[in-house]
């Protein structure tokens, strides 16, 4: 750290790669008045989508509205470019139903560059970064393997550039010594032939950080015009639905169609006649693959008696005559992919434009990182997106959100934001991430939240903006506008629990309309509404002034009912979340000493010891921790609270 | 395993490939383009800018085939100015600045839309033969296709090779992988092949500029089209600046201290670089007396703050590009987005060609743009075109387009390449051609178009409408020349107005438009009478009609002068002959024929860097010189 003089660049927060997770860390850090860098390999690719093209779905939906509600740029990018938006899951339940977008891949882009380059505080420079700058922590704790060994102060590229900053956020992606493989061909390289980043890993190993290999898969991009696309279903869509971000006005009408087709047995004859050529059998990748997003020879492996698997036709964008096949990935040769798309009725003349390969890349095993996304190893080292071996750019950009603000936060002295599993299923995501041993690429399901009820895609803005806004990431007059829509809310539900419905005839013709049993007693419109086939605009049969009307209260109305007709539900959740809080709060020093504990089992304790947890909950998280020992720690814990340190 | 069969194949979808594949669509072939990456198809890889001087006109002549490179170009211009404006239509340069990311995205959809076409990403790596022709190609993912020609147009992926001061990486450009094995299956087919190296400058923050401190430039009043079809479009009008930038001493002074750190002067670089678009060192190292230089800011799109330093192309390290940028006034606190980089790529010795951009050892394969030794956007393009067109006709078996040095840029740039070969990259300049006068912007569908029609590359109202032109032009001298204006004290005033003389005798129109200081708009309203239909905004018309009635005389002296020099292939130069006292060969020109010191005009000409009007200003020199000794004697 001698020769500063020898630094070409002084900044707060570099950021080390410009794909979703390192868009939204710079947003984010830029936003909170961070003067920040964003290294990029390639800056024609900021923001690229390399694989399927669109934005959103069950889950990842939820996490969009959360970047948005937290104060990012993803829900923006996206209601600027998409080509189609259609709600998901409208028949099963509040919780679940997620809003998806067809982007146009190029104006997604597009537009993601305008906001980063409207960001007054972000410079972008085209750098490979090959080491990190780091300087050994002033040992005191040299005994303990918890406390940071290191702390980090830049970072250097390819070309010799060195770069000051305090904190550094890697979003790496898949490039970090990346390899393509195609049948038994492999070689090196990035998405569409990208080159890729081969010395940062090896940084990363010199400082100690242990670094494994995971892999993924794209399908082929077809040229739309070799489909015939009246063998085909077309998919709907939603109009006039609120957009990912609260600024954005109701959906646009569909600009281009989805289609939905199936292979049958012919497809699924000529994978297993080649079978021997994918690169599951040949044995020439790491089996750590997405299982829930597998290859088609996967597929057929793993249920060689189903022929009609589905396959999604989705255009690419407005500039492009590339469609993808969502639901066909595959890394078989060449031919091979061509002969299993034309066994399939309406792409009997299918030109492929780009085919189907899978990446194998290096990531960092989450288990190094603390629930803030620094890692434990090196402090002002953040990491997010792939490299903590994620999947999807909506996981991504959740990660990318909160490892900006984090690393903002700390440089402001302040405290970090973490997000429990019942705020947000960023939460979910980064707890389990930093708790749970990851043996694939991770992605989001509803399934993984236990709280779901309480984080439907309507309710973020309610969940999480006050955290944006008190991070200093969401603006003002957005808070200003959620706040509006909270109180409106709040009032209607008053409102409902104040208004008499009486067991007057006309009501009972009305219920007996919507198929619901007569009243016997008065009840409040709130009760009525808690019954199954009441909807929120029925209650004007009852007399009741509906406030919302409009198809922009489509969100307040849904939390209305969700409010209403869950109520029991959300107070038991509710509960169990209060009490998750409560031991939550019981912070873990860095450092703790879990030798001194006597009753803890040998494996729970190498467990705790290697994931270090942040708190009591998280610990509680472990598998293989068992309650009582817990308790345990529990007891042991509150006894020595002042003993935390390194906080 | 071939998986699918073209007529041909395209490999590389740059500048050069883009055309070549849009004529062998249009021409009716099956044809496949190949592409390492599908986003960078027609990628801008260095200048934001289409079109200038020499350069301009070949983009008309490409429109006149009906190609790409004009319509895009005019769809995709964020600021459009006229070169020479001043100096007469005749040799007016039409240059455009460009948005990038719209040219590359609209260039992709266009082809993506040609009729018989397929696009697909890929590496080629072999060309295979059967029976000593050309069967197909295979590809870095083991895909293969069948195919009977081949166009190579792959720029400077070909083995390409980074410099940025001492850190070198394999790169066809910034960020992307280069194509090798390519280069390994040429080499070993026995081709000549070289070296080259170019260079591009950094791209700059431009909210970290003070442009205050900058003369801007902008668009000029009137829009200028370089495609006919493009009038039609309603093409919104934008004006981005570009701002003027002028190094000093202490630019000069801090790069000549760095000199050691530039990959070009530290011996790593093997290949000769541009002449003509040399870099910063270069120019530092070359001209020392020179006190400034001069810069150009351009805008590279309208939705980012990303600008290229035109003219500033080095290799230096980035730390030390940076220094020298923040030397210039108003970079002080300059950002680069993007560093500047040298490139080194394989090149195919044109003199392995056919007129027809066929290569003389294996028939079908034809080479387009940088592989062929040329450097810029439009010399690629205008081969593309070529190599398309000739891959075609040699697939229909008819016989190949030549184009001559008098009737197109793209003839001289061809013919150039073919008969003298280059050992450096090479650019068109209007002092290659020996009809400069006829290789107008404003005639090049008249010179081309019945080419262009016979191919089928345009159809027969478009065929027409030139024919008309023509037609027109022709039947309104007529009638110019038989309309008589008489000497008044009215009319002199006007005359004197315009600058020019007053006449005592009668005068006929034809006659006074060849005044150079005459315009042929101070006469609509006289060419009016001559035929009421008569458009006064159809610009293209106008200039064509008034270029052919200042230039007939001195294009028939041309043509004449031209025949003469033919005629004295054979007339010696002497060995001690003193190329400085010719004061009208060009600077290269000198250096060349020094070098070489050619025994014949004939050999003079023949020497790659030495233009025919050098060879013409040497033949005069002689001749009169020659002329003078007999007189004495």
């Amino acid at each position: 750290m001698s020769e500063h003089s020898s630094f070409h660049g002084e900044y707060d927060i570099i950021v080390v790669g410009a794909g979703h997770a390192g868009c939204e860390a710079a947003a984010a850090s830029a936003r909170m008045g961070m003067k920040t860098l964003l290294l990029t390999l390639n800056l024609d690719n900021l923001a690229l989508m390399p694989c399927n093209p669109s934005i959103g779905g069950p889950g990842k939906g939820h996490i969009v509205r959360e970047i948005d509600a937290l104060g990012g740029i993803m829900g923006r990018a996206i209601d600027r470019s998409y080509i189609q938006i259609r709600v998901l899951n409208d028949s099963r339940g509040p919780a679940v139903r997620a809003l998806r977008a067809q982007a146009d891949k190029k104006k997604y882009q597009l537009e993601m560059k305008k906001l980063i380059e409207s960001e007054e505080n972000i410079s972008i420079k085209t750098g490979i970064v090959s080491k990190l700058l780091a300087e050994k922590t002033s040992g005191e704790n040299e005994n303990s393997r918890s406390c940071p060994k290191y702390r980090i102060y830049g970072v250097e590229t390819n070309n010799g550039m060195r770069y000051l900053a305090k904190s550094v956020i890697l979003c790496t992606g898949v490039y970090l010594r990346s390899d393509i493989i195609i049948g038994e061909i492999k070689y090196k390289g990035g998405p569409h032939n990208d080159i890729s980043a081969d010395e940062l890993s090896l940084s990363l190993i010199e400082y100690g950080f242990n670094i494994e290999r995971l892999q993924t898969a794209t399908p082929c991009r077809v040229n739309r015009a070799t489909i015939d696309f009246s063998k085909f279903k077309t998919l709907p869509y939603s109009s006039s639905v609120r957009c990912f971000s609260f600024e954005s006005p109701l959906s646009r009408e569909v600009q281009d169609d989805c289609y939905l087709a199936f292979s049958n047995e012919a497809t699924v004859e000529i994978i297993k006649k080649n079978i021997h050529r994918s690169p599951l059998v040949i044995g020439n990748i790491t089996n750590n693959g997405p299982r829930y997003c597998p290859s088609i020879d996967r597929k057929v492996i793993n249920f060689p008696n189903k022929a009609n698997h589905q396959i999604f036709i989705e255009p690419e964008g407005e500039n492009s005559n590339e469609m993808y096949l969502q639901g066909l990935t595959t890394s078989m040769p060449p031919d091979v992919q061509q002969a299993i798309l034309r066994s399939i009725p309406g792409l009997e003349n299918i030109e492929i434009m780009r085919y189907g390969y899978a990446i194998e890349y290096d990531f960092m095993p989450p288990d190094q990182l603390s629930l803030t996304l620094e890692t434990k190893l090196m402090e002002g080292l953040f990491c997010a997106g792939q490299i903590n071996g994620t999947s999807g750019y909506e996981e991504a950009a959740g990660q990318g959100v909160i490892a900006g603000m984090n690393a903002a936060l700390k440089i402001k002295k302040r405290k970090p934001v973490i997000l429990s599993r019942g705020s947000s299923y960023i939460g979910v995501m980064i707890d389990d991430l930093v708790t749970k041993p990851l043996l694939e690429p991770y992605r989001m399901f509803t399934s993984r939240a236990e709280h779901r009820l309480m984080l439907s895609s309507e309710s973020a803005y309610f969940r999480l903006s006050g955290i944006g806004r008190r991070a200093g990431l969401l603006s003002r007059e957005k808070y200003g506008g959620i706040l509006i829509e909270k109180r409106i809310v709040s009032r209607e539900i008053t409102s409902l629990k104040n208004f008499r419905v009486n067991p007057t005839n006309e009501n009972n013709a009305a219920l007996d309309s919507l198929g619901e049993t007569h009243l016997k007693k008065p009840f409040s419109a709130f009760e009525v509404l808690m019954r199954e086939k009441v909807s929120y605009s029925d209650l004007s049969k009852f007399g009741f002034r509906c406030a919302l009307k409009k198809p922009e209260n489509a969100d307040m109305i849904e939390l209305i009912e969700v409010h209403v007709k869950y109520s029991g539900y959300i107070e038991r959740e509710l509960g169990q979340i209060e009490r998750m809080k409560k031991i939550e709060k019981i912070l873990i020093a860095p450092d703790f000493d879990y030798i001194e504990i006597k009753g803890l089992s040998k494996e729970s304790r190498e467990l705790l010891m290697k994931y270090r947890p942040h708190n009591l909950g998280q610990a509680s998280r472990l598998q293989g921790v068992t309650p009582a020992e817990i308790s345990l720690l529990m007891v042991y814990l509150s006894s020595k609270r002042e003993k935390n340190k390194c906080i | 395993m071939y998986i699918g069969k073209y007529d041909v194949i395209v490999i590389g979808l740059g500048h050069a490939g883009c055309e070549a594949f849009y004529a062998l669509s249009r021409m009716g072939m099956k044809t496949l383009g190949v592409t390492v990456n599908i986003d960078n198809i027609a990628q801008m890889s260095c200048n934001p800018a289409i079109g200038g001087l020499a350069k301009s006109q070949i983009v008309f002549e490409l429109d006149a085939f009906g190609g790409v490179m004009p319509k895009i170009a005019d769809m995709t211009a964020i600021q459009t100015r006229t070169l020479n404006l001043s100096k007469g239509p005749a040799v007016w340069s039409l240059r455009t600045q460009n948005d990038k990311w719209l040219y590359k995205n609209k260039m992709r959809l266009f082809l993506e839309k040609c009729p018989n076409a397929e696009i697909k990403q890929g590496i080629v790596e072999k060309i295979n033969f059967e029976g000593g022709r050309i069967r197909g190609v295979s590809f870095h993912n083991g895909a293969e296709f069948e195919c009977g020609a081949v166009v190579i147009a792959t720029g400077t992926f070909l083995n390409g090779v980074i410099h940025i001061g001492d850190t070198s990486m394999p790169g066809g450009r910034l960020g992307d992988i280069p194509s090798v094995k390519l280069s390994e299956c040429l080499n070993s087919l026995g081709f000549r092949m070289g070296r080259l190296k170019t260079g591009t400058p950094p791209r700059i923050d431009r909210r970290t500029v003070d442009l205050d401190a900058l003369s801007p430039e902008s668009s000029d009043a009137a829009r200028r089209y370089f495609s006919k079809s493009s009038k039609e479009k309603n093409i919104k009008n934008i004006d981005e600046k570009c701002y003027l930038v002028r190094t000093g001493e202490k630019t000069h002074e801090f790069i000549r201290n760095n000199l050691k750190y530039s990959a070009l002067y530290s011996g790593k670089i093997s290949g000769t670089g541009p002449r003509y678009c040399p870099s910063i060192e270069d120019k530092i190292v070359r001209f020392k007396d020179k006190e400034s230089h001069r810069l150009f800011l351009e805008p590279e799109g309208i939705d980012t703050y990303e600008t290229y330093l035109q003219g500033f192309s080095m290799s230096l390290p980035e730390h030390i590009q940076l220094g020298a940028l923040r030397t210039l006034k108003g970079f002080e606190k300059a950002e680069i987005v993007r560093p500047a980089y040298a490139i080194e790529y394989d090149y195919v010795h044109p003199v392995e060609l056919f007129g027809n951009l066929m290569t003389k050892k294996i028939e079908g394969l034809f080479l387009a743009g940088q592989i062929n030794g040329t450097s810029g956007y439009e010399e690629a393009a205008g081969q593309g075109l070529i190599a398309g067109i000739n891959a075609a006709l040699y697939m229909m078996k008819r016989p190949p387009l030549i184009l001559g040095r008098t009737e197109s840029y793209i003839g001289i740039l061809i013919d150039d390449l073919v008969t003298k070969d280059t050992d450096e990259p090479y650019r068109m300049f209007t002092s290659r051609a020996e009809f400069r006068l006829n290789l107008r912007e404003d005639n090049a569908d008249v010179r081309l178009s019945k080419y262009a029609f016979d191919l089928g590359l345009i159809d027969s109202s478009e065929m027409a409408a030139v024919e008309e032109k023509e037609r027109r032009a022709e039947s309104f001298a007529e009638k110019m020349k038989n309309y008589f204006i008489m000497p008044s004290e009215e009319f002199n005033l006007k005359l004197a107005g315009y600058g020019s003389q007053a006449i005592n005798s009668r005068i006929d129109l034809y006659r006074l438009l060849k005044r150079p200081e005459i315009k042929i708009n101070y006469m609509i309203d006289e060419l009016k009478k001559l035929d009421d239909k008569l458009d006064e905004t159809d610009a293209g018309f106008l200039t064509y009609l008034e270029t052919t009635a200042k230039y007939d005389g001195y294009i028939k002296k041309q043509n004449y002068m031209i025949e003469r020099v033919k005629k004295y292939d054979e007339m010696p130069i002497p060995a001690d002959f003193n190329y400085d006292a010719v004061a009208s060969v060009s600077t290269e020109g000198k250096m060349k024929l020094k070098k070489h010191a050619p025994m014949t005009i004939g050999a003079a000409a023949r020497i790659s860097g030495v233009s025919m009007s050098d060879v013409m200003s040497l033949f005069m020199y002689l001749s009169y010189r020659d002329r003078e000794t007999k007189k004495v004697i």
